[in-house]
C-alpha cells in the first residue's frame, strides 16, 4: 500500500472508532428512557383504543342526525337571512 | 367572502391529533376585542358578557362534516343563526372559532372571522347568520 493509501486507511478507522463511541454514547443517553417510552407505548395503544370508540359514537351520532341536521341549519340560516331583510315601519 | 383568520398555533395543535373534525365539538365565541394569531386557548380570548342568550362559550356548531375527496380532505360547518332572546348580544366584531372538546390545551382555538362593519349588537329577537363556505368548506387540505 502506498503511504497515501495508508493515511487514507487510518483516517477510515478513526473515524469508524468515532462512529463506535458516538453509537455508544446515543445508547447510553437514551437508556434511562426506555421504560417511560414502553409506558408512553402503553398509553398511546389506550388513547387508539378510545379513538375507535369515539369515532363508533360519532358514526352512531352521524347515522341519526345527518344529512338532516345539516339540511335544516342551512335552510334556518336562509330564513333568518330573509327575516332579517324585512323591516317595520311604524304606522 | 369574509377571509378566514388562522390562529398559528391550530397548525402545530392539529399535527399533534389535538384536533379532531370528525368528533370533537366545535363553538363559536364571540368578542369585541381583536383576536391576535398567537392567541393559543379560548382564556386568550376577552369574550362578551353573558346576555341575551349568549352564555360563555358560545354556540356549538351543530353540524361539523369532515370529508376527503381525492387525497383532498374539507371540512365545511352549517351556518350558525345567532338570536338574541331575552335581552342584546354584543357588542361584537370577531367570531372565535375553537375546539371545546380540547383539553390539552383547553379550548384550542382554530380561526376567527372579522365582520366588515362596526360592532354588532344584536337586540331581542334579532338575528344574524355565521354563512360558513358550504361549497368549498371552512379549509381544505392537501
Amino acid at each position: 500500500m502506498s503511504t497515501t493509501q495508508e493515511l487514507l486507511a487510518g483516517q477510515k478507522a478513526l473515524l469508524r472508532a468515532r462512529m463506535v463511541e458516538l453509537r455508544a454514547d446515543i445508547a447510553a443517553l437514551m437508556a434511562p428512557t426506555a421504560d417511560l417510552k414502553v409506558q408512553r407505548d402503553a398509553a398511546i395503544a389506550e388513547q387508539n383504543a378510545l379513538d375507535t370508540t369515539i369515532a363508533d359514537l360519532t358514526a352512531q351520532i352521524d347515522a341519526i342526525e345527518q344529512p338532516r341536521l345539516y339540511e335544516l341549519k342551512m335552510e334556518l340560516s336562509e330564513v333568518a337571512q330573509a327575516e332579517s331583510k324585512i323591516k317595520l315601519s311604524d304606522g | 367572502m369574509v377571509a378566514l383568520n388562522k390562529f398559528y398555533d391550530y397548525v402545530e395543535q392539529e399535527s399533534k391529533a389535538v384536533h379532531n373534525w370528525a368528533s370533537h365539538t366545535y363553538k363559536a365565541a364571540l368578542t369585541n376585542t381583536a383576536p391576535v394569531a398567537t392567541n393559543t386557548i379560548l382564556a386568550d380570548i376577552t369574550q362578551i358578557a353573558a346576555s341575551g342568550g349568549y352564555v360563555a362559550g358560545g354556540y356549538t356548531l351543530d353540524s361539523v362534516t369532515l370529508t376527503e375527496t381525492g387525497g383532498v380532505a374539507k371540512v365545511t360547518i352549517a351556518d350558525e343563526v345567532i338570536t338574541a332572546t331575552g335581552g342584546s348580544v354584543g357588542p361584537f366584531k370577531y367570531v372565535v372559532v375553537y375546539n371545546d372538546s380540547a383539553t390539552s390545551p383547553a379550548d384550542a382555538l382554530f380561526c376567527w372571522y372579522e365582520y366588515a362593519g362596526a360592532a354588532l349588537t344584536l337586540l331581542d329577537g334579532e338575528s344574524i347568520t355565521i354563512d360558513f363556505d358550504g361549497t368549498s368548506g371552512v379549509w381544505t387540505k392537501v
